[in-house]
């Protein structure tokens, strides 16, 4: 059974994750590559109690990796702007979901 | 965190009971180490005298207390490395939950440490111990408040310090004194021959015996100490052990009981040992001894002339050697008797005052005391893990009385040498370095160095200023 935390897997506390959510009221997350924007939005109302205004997401083509002459990749893996409606209060990341 | 949680601060903390000894124990003198973890939750300070202990609260309002937290996070925002984040770039808000607890430590060192000072500034105090910091509300956006415990110098007051008064020590050499040192200096150099003729021991021979000594078992003896070294079933023995009949260093029953006796003789004889006799394990005891007499020898002193001079000695002449023997036993003489007469003067001194002292000063003294004794141990061949076994809170108990004395003495003297205006000059530091570092086998300027930097040197200065005050008053006093 899918859980809140299936949907959304870590919060992304990156210099970019951070100003965009004092600029714009953003929040960023990995979610599952499978979720849907209606789904993530679910879950982060659920999750943070709070307003979300929209979502939008981008499927993030896992890096080349090399080990020698062998080559690998990371996996591919989905991001989502979630942008919360105005004057929601910007919940705290508890670190390290 | 909660508001209640208080004392954290380590700079509170003094050694606890086991602490500093066991450590003195396992060869380690270092006596900066970092208590803070392991006392970081003792909400009990080491004891302080209630007399001596004085409070004060200290207030900071919010401005200085976020305005700490700023500078920290800033210092903190240089150097954290998170990932996600270009160095430097990472944001005060991210630092704040992540390094929540190592700020709050900083900041707490650094503003408690600082009000504190200024506090005891304002208030004009001084302490002489650790503060123990309780009551400790420090969180951003409140202002801080905290209570400070410590000890201050108690008041000393020494009026009437100079009518105590000493007997100057007779310092003169009488002969017989200088006979004694004589005769040793002669019996070191006495050549011993086995006698050859057929006759009975008699005084002043040597005799050459062999032994064997069982302790009687005394009923409170064997019950308590007995368990050691000398448990009955392990008897005392020696072989061609000389006995010198009638000498000083000869028990009157051995020298009784030899008396007359020839080679090949056996005999049983009881020793009674007096109390205080020098070996422990046989002090007061009843030995019982079967003695076989082996041999016979005679101890010859050496003829007193320029030649023995020379032997025992940097000497010319024989008269050389007299005059200088007779110099040094009267310098020995002198010193030993001043020594006593000066700690007599300090302890009529302390008898004399009655204040109160500071608990931590005599907390120090008995570490002190402690970690000598257990490094006279060490020398002595005591395994580190034996020493662990030690009963170090009874051991404690036990310096106490003398630890409390030698605070009071050297509290006192601090007090007249600031009255009498004793005065320790670099030269004198300069000289006891030297003695030290020859001592110590250090070189006097790397000694120098790591006594400025740990103020080892300031406690010297303070050491010597005690001993020049001692003398000064002898001077003064001694009639």
């Amino acid at each position: 059974m899918p859980t809140l935390y299936t949907t959304i897997r870590r919060p992304l506390i990156t210099e970019k994750g951070m100003g965009v959510k004092e600029t714009e009221g953003t929040l960023v997350f990995e979610v599952a590559p499978e979720a849907t924007k209606t789904e993530v939005k679910q879950a982060v109302e659920a999750l943070f109690k709070v307003k979300v205004a929209t979502v939008r997401t981008s499927n993030v083509t896992g890096k080349e990796r090399r080990r020698g002459r062998f080559v690998g990749y990371r996996p591919d893996w989905k991001k989502a702007y979630v942008k919360l409606k105005a004057g929601e209060k910007m919940p705290d990341y508890i670190d390290n979901l | 965190m909660t508001p209640t949680e208080t004392n954290e601060l380590n700079a509170a903390e003094t050694p606890q009971s086991e602490t500093p000894t066991t450590e003195a124990a396992a060869h380690d003198h270092t006596h900066d180490h970092d208590h803070d973890h392991d006392h970081a939750h003792h909400h009990h300070g080491p004891v302080l005298n209630p007399d001596l202990t004085r409070e004060i609260s200290v207030e900071a309002p919010v401005e200085a207390v976020d305005a700490a937290f700023d500078k920290v996070v800033r210092k903190f925002q240089k150097q954290a490395r998170i990932p996600g984040f270009r160095p430097g770039k990472v944001p005060a808000s991210v630092i704040k939950r992540k390094f929540a607890q190592d700020v709050r430590q900083e900041v707490m060192e650094q503003l408690v440490s600082e009000r504190f000072r200024l506090a005891l500034e304002e208030q004009n105090v001084n302490p002489v111990s650790q503060p123990q910091i309780v009551e400790l509300t420090l969180f951003e956006g409140q202002p801080l408040k905290f209570k400070a415990a410590f000890e201050v110098l108690p008041e000393i007051d020494i009026t009437g310090y100079d009518s105590v008064t000493v007997t100057k020590p007779s310092v003169e050499l009488t002969e017989e004194e200088y006979q004694s040192e004589l005769d040793r200096a002669l019996d070191s150099q006495a050549t011993i021959e086995p006698v050859t003729e057929d006759r009975p021991l008699t005084t002043g021979d040597l005799a050459e015996i062999s032994f064997t000594g069982e302790i009687k078992p005394l009923a409170q003896t064997v019950g308590e100490e007995g368990l050691e070294n000398a448990t009955p079933s392990e008897p005392i023995t020696g072989e061609d052990v000389p006995v010198e009949l009638g000498g000083k260093n000869t028990l009157p029953a051995f020298s009784d009981a030899l008396q007359g006796k020839k080679p090949g003789d056996e005999l049983t004889l009881e020793v009674e040992y007096p109390a205080e006799f020098g070996e422990p394990r046989l002090a007061g005891k009843t030995v019982s001894y079967d003695v076989k007499v082996k041999a016979i020898k005679k101890k010859t002193l050496p003829e007193q002339n320029d030649d023995l001079a020379k032997q025992l000695g940097d000497y010319e002449t024989w008269d050389e050697f007299t005059s200088k023997l007779r110099e040094h036993a009267a310098d020995r003489k002198k010193h030993a008797l001043e020594n006593e007469a000066k700690e007599k003067l300090v302890e009529d001194l302390i008898a004399k005052f009655e204040f109160p002292v500071p608990e931590s000063f005599v907390q120090q003294q008995i570490d002190a005391r402690l970690d000598r004794g257990l490094r006279a141990l060490a020398a002595q061949g005591m395994k580190a893990e034996d020493m662990r076994k030690l009963d170090f809170s009874r051991l404690r108990a036990a310096q106490r009385d003398q630890a409390v004395s030698e605070v009071k003495a050297s509290l006192i003297l601090d007090k007249i040498a600031a009255t009498e205006n004793v005065e320790v000059s670099d030269e004198d530091v300069d000289r006891e370095l030297l003695i030290l570092s020859i001592q110590s086998r250090e070189p006097l300027e790397q000694l120098k160095q790591r006594l400025t930097s740990d103020g080892g040197l300031n406690r010297i200065r303070e050491q010597l200023r005690r001993e020049k005050t001692g003398n000064v008053l002898y001077d003064k006093l001694a009639s």
